[in-house]
């Protein structure tokens, strides 16, 4: 029985159903994962998990929420398969934004400014676009780094341990992450009069 | 080292803050820097917005975004 389905409702709609979730899913599995082949690896795990026991699913959430929370343990599982390549630094992540933003002696370079209220900002769904922009354009080590602690949720030691890399390798992709999002942020949405999604944050990208 | 660190290391501490603890030390630096430095101030009330952002993103991603029948590929 699959609570909120109609009761007629066949195991053929309900495959259905979840197919047409699939792009979806993949999108979400994409972004965090930033490999083709281990997003469609956890979608089709996913799916599978799905079909195999639809009763699991109580009813108590949207379908979708739960089709996503299978996922997100799908995705971890994904990073623990492929754990001696997933936080491997490209040259990009290697690019230090401390050397853009201060002079030699510590000092910045252009002192940040104010962003003011961001509640007003929070209402604005283009802002989002901008900052899932900004996430998209991360070097793939960070960009990996900064999802598994916000959107999957885990812990930093938690990280270190799954995916067996030094703590000092994890403080500095999440440091070098955080701080170019501030600046993407800043150069895409805050310091612009009408933000146009992507283009500004391509270029904050490649200083 | 001017007893009061300097800006670059004073935003080290706050990014490191979301995501480990903050030492003794270092929250003593933080005080004594931002008695000082308005600059910095306005970075750590940035570091808030960006955190305030972020939480706020997942939530409306996770329900409607991730979900969206228009949602860019």
């Amino acid at each position: 029985v699959i609570p909120d389905l109609p009761l007629e409702t066949t195991m053929n709609d309900y495959t259905d159903q979840l197919a047409s979730l699939r792009p979806q899913l993949l999108r979400f599995a994409k972004s965090q994962l930033r490999n083709e082949a281990w997003a469609e690896d956890a979608v089709s795990e996913t799916l599978l998990a799905a079909i195999e026991n639809p009763a699991a699913f109580k009813g108590d959430s949207q379908f979708k929420t739960w089709l996503i929370s299978i996922l997100r343990h799908k995705v971890i599982d994904q990073f623990r398969r492929h754990r001696l390549e997933a936080l491997v630094s490209t040259s990009e992540d290697e690019v230090d934004f401390n050397d853009l933003l201060f002079h030699a002696d510590g000092h910045w370079r252009d002192e940040p400014q104010d962003w003011g209220h961001p509640e007003a900002v929070m209402q604005q769904r283009q802002f989002f676009q901008v900052l899932e922009t900004c996430c998209d354009h991360l070097p793939q080590a960070q960009g990996r780094a900064f999802m598994m602690r916000e959107w999957l949720g885990l812990g930093t030691e938690e990280i270190c341990r799954e995916l067996q890399v030094k703590p000092g390798n994890l403080w500095v992709l999440l440091h070098r992450a955080r701080l170019r999002l501030q600046v993407c942020l800043q150069e895409s949405w805050f310091s612009s009069e009408a933000p146009v999604v992507g283009v500004a944050a391509l270029r904050v990208a490649s200083p | 080292v001017t007893g009061v660190g300097t800006c670059r290391e004073i935003t080290a501490i706050l990014l490191a803050a979301e995501d480990y603890p903050t030492s003794q030390a270092d929250s003593a630096l933080l005080a004594r820097h931002m008695g000082v430095c308005d600059p910095c101030i306005r970075f750590q009330s940035r570091v808030a917005g960006l955190r305030q952002a972020t939480d706020h993103w997942r939530r409306y991603r996770d329900i409607d975004d991730a979900t969206r029948e228009d949602a860019p590929e």
